[in-house]
């Protein structure tokens, strides 16, 4: 069996014992190190000890007071926060509550872990691939962006940054809503974000990739991290002409 | 001075050119010179340098935004073409826009007297004030820039004397006048004033200690003057802040060399493999340069110095097995044979029947002094007979010979051995 979540820390939050367990087994034979909780509480616990790259929660948790991922979890010292996924009833899956909650990808029915791994692992950065890559190629010395949407990988050209996103190009073909976008700075670690897919027009390729809104406060924090490298490459430049 | 203004009213008589590979990136700098209210018609795009050069050739371009790479060439290449293209117009702002931030493209950059080096992927805001900022800056420069270019009227048009009192009067206009400074010690030097010339400069580099003109002026005196050592301590800074030029790698080498500098190889080493782009002539000035120093620290006892040098040669150098025979026979010369193995796998495939490998097939087999004497006679021999000449195979040669009585055989090799290398033929361990 092909272990597509290898590497990955992922919890799974069902208020069931014995599904979570189920989950859990599932999850774990795929390569993921999983953890458990079937309440709020013992989540956000363990969302303060661990860093998980992926929280897999019953929707019913989304409905709760409080969010799922931990504000601690949601951005603290640049670190990612998880990639949320929820699963239940397809009738209890409301576009707007996913949006607002932030989740990823929401999967309907009774879940079968070797029929959502593939797509889950999608969504998640290739780490030792890409600098593999990255070591035989110039691209080291460039701030890189990767795009993953559940079923392919994309490297990104992106000119312009902006509070909320980012504007690129991606072929019309490319589906689906939601994505993770992984940010590589040279000499720092990469970054995760999650980003909403919006076209400005069926027939062309110009795309905005907007953040979640939980990822705010490290995307603004990354866009100043750039401007203090403009800037000190401004002030290089002017020292050594003396102009 | 209201820079907007200042710049919109500028371009209006000067067209912009964008120069990019990606389309998508030409656009959204389009789209950002338009926000900055120049017409849409006097913005020009193109994805490559014959494009760009068409484009230079029927529009008065006053501004040139480029990548680094361009389709056919650097942003660089473009910026000298456009440079000869427009030789009078003082004002022409050139920007690289680009995502290689690394510390060999932003110094190239300084190097090559770009106007501004912007950051992609850049902010709106950022970009905006960028472009703003150094535009304006080029088009109605500070008094103190006004009276550098008046003076260096005066040294294009001879007045040298002229020149240098020009240059005096913008020094108090500036809080650190290193290019006053530069230029005035320029003017000098192309008085023959070497010394007042050295002085105006170091007094530039007091100032600010990385002026990049301030630098290499004192070098090149330096050079000029044979002043070796020092010339080597002010281009090793240069080295330092701004590694990208390539031919100035192979000088520093070669100084390094020079002045016995072995143990700054390594630094030039790591600047080598940063380059964008490494020559076969780069290639063979490191590997030159890593062996003499590997050597050194051999002959002064130090093998676990020596060993990193000889492997970097091996990993970056390989396409001249002339290095790989070198330090092959070096080695085992020192009687370190069992490293000297391990780098005659190294040799690229389909050449084993090249002079190199057979010459270091031979020292690794026989270069020990377990061998049988006949063995290594015979193929020694063969070896000579197809006319190579290599000073350890000749010398274990002759010696196998002597040692085992042959010595009116070993005689022609012997005289050869004389002939070819009298300075190395009295090392002969034979009577």
């Amino acid at each position: 069996m092909t272990a597509r979540l290898s590497g990955h820390n992922m919890l799974v939050l069902e208020r069931s014992q014995k599904e979570a367990n189920r989950l859990a087994k599932g999850f774990k034979e795929l390569g993921a190190n999983v953890f458990v909780a079937n309440e709020q509480v013992k989540s956000l616990a363990l969302q303060q000890r661990w860093d998980f790259d992926i929280i897999f929660c019953d929707i019913s948790f989304l409905n709760s007071i409080g969010e799922v991922i931990a504000p601690q979890a949601a951005g603290g010292n640049g670190k990612s926060s998880p990639l949320l996924f929820a699963y239940g009833q397809a009738a209890l899956a409301h576009p707007k509550l996913l949006e607002a909650k932030g989740v990823i990808r929401y999967f309907s029915g009774v879940i079968n872990p070797n029929e959502v791994a593939p797509c889950i692992s999608g969504y998640l950065y290739d780490a030792k691939r890409h600098l593999e890559q990255l070591s035989e190629s110039s691209i080291a010395r460039e701030i890189s962006f990767v795009l993953n949407n559940g079923s392919e990988t994309f490297t990104l050209e992106v000119s312009e940054l902006s509070d909320d996103g980012l504007m690129t190009s991606l072929p019309a073909t490319v589906a689906g809503e939601t994505a993770s976008l992984t940010v590589l700075v040279p000499e720092g670690a990469a970054q995760r974000f999650a980003v909403r897919l919006e076209r400005k027009s069926p027939e062309n390729d110009i795309i905005k990739l907007k953040l979640l809104w939980r990822d705010r406060e490290r995307w603004v924090a990354l866009l100043k991290m750039v401007d203090n490298r403009q800037k000190q490459i401004t002030d290089f430049l002017t020292a050594s002409s003396g102009k | 001075m209201d820079k907007k203004l200042v710049v919109q009213e500028y371009l209006t008589s000067h067209a912009v050119l964008i120069v990019d590979k990606n389309s998508a990136s030409r656009n959204r700098l389009l789209k950002v010179m338009v926000d900055l209210g120049v017409k849409r018609p006097m913005i020009h795009t193109a994805g490559t340098m014959a494009e760009a050069a068409e484009i230079l050739k029927t529009n008065n371009v006053g501004l040139v935004l480029s990548d680094y790479f361009v389709g056919g060439g650097s942003g660089f290449d473009l910026f000298k073409m456009v440079r000869t293209s427009f030789p009078d117009n003082k004002k022409l702002c050139l920007i690289l826009v680009t995502s290689n931030i690394s510390q060999t493209a932003v110094a190239k950059a300084a190097e090559e007297d770009v106007d501004s080096f912007i950051i992609k992927p850049y902010t709106l805001q950022s970009i905006q004030e960028n472009l703003l900022s150094t535009v304006s800056t080029k088009i109605k420069p500070s008094p103190y820039i006004v009276k550098i270019d008046e003076g260096k009227t005066a040294m294009s048009a001879g007045d040298f004397r002229g020149a240098i009192a020009i240059f005096e009067a913008a020094m108090p206009m500036h809080p650190r006048p290193s290019l006053a400074l530069f230029y005035m010690g320029h003017a000098q030097y192309l008085l023959t004033e070497a010394d007042q010339a050295k002085g105006k400069y170091n007094k530039g580099l007091a100032f600010n200690s990385i002026h990049f003109k301030c630098l290499v002026g004192l070098y090149e005196i330096f050079m000029k003057e044979q002043k070796f050592p020092e010339a080597y301590q002010v281009v090793k800074k240069v080295a330092k802040y701004f590694p990208a030029n390539p031919d100035r790698l192979t000088q520093i080498i070669r100084l390094a060399i020079i002045t016995k500098n072995y143990e700054d190889m390594e630094l030039y080493y790591e600047i080598f493999t940063q380059l964008e782009e490494r020559n076969a002539e780069m290639t063979n000035y490191i590997g030159a340069g890593l062996f003499v120093a590997g050597k050194w620290y051999l002959l002064e006892g130090q093998l676990p110095k020596a060993l990193p040098l000889f492997e970097k040669i091996a990993v970056s150098c390989a396409e001249f097995s002339k290095f790989l025979r070198a330090i092959i026979s070096l080695l085992v010369e020192h009687k370190q044979t069992s490293e000297a193995q391990k780098y005659i796998t190294r040799f690229p495939a389909g050449t084993m029947d090249h002079e190199d490998f057979v010459v270091s097939d031979f020292l690794l087999k026989y270069g020990s002094s377990q061998t049988e004497a006949g063995v290594l006679i015979q193929r020694g021999i063969e070896i000579y007979n197809n006319n190579i000449r290599d000073y350890q195979v000749l010398k274990l040669m002759v010696e196998a010979m002597v040692s085992n009585g042959l010595e009116d055989k070993a005689a022609p090799y012997r005289q050869e051995l004389e002939r070819l290398f009298p300075d190395k033929a009295q090392l002969l361990a034979v009577s």
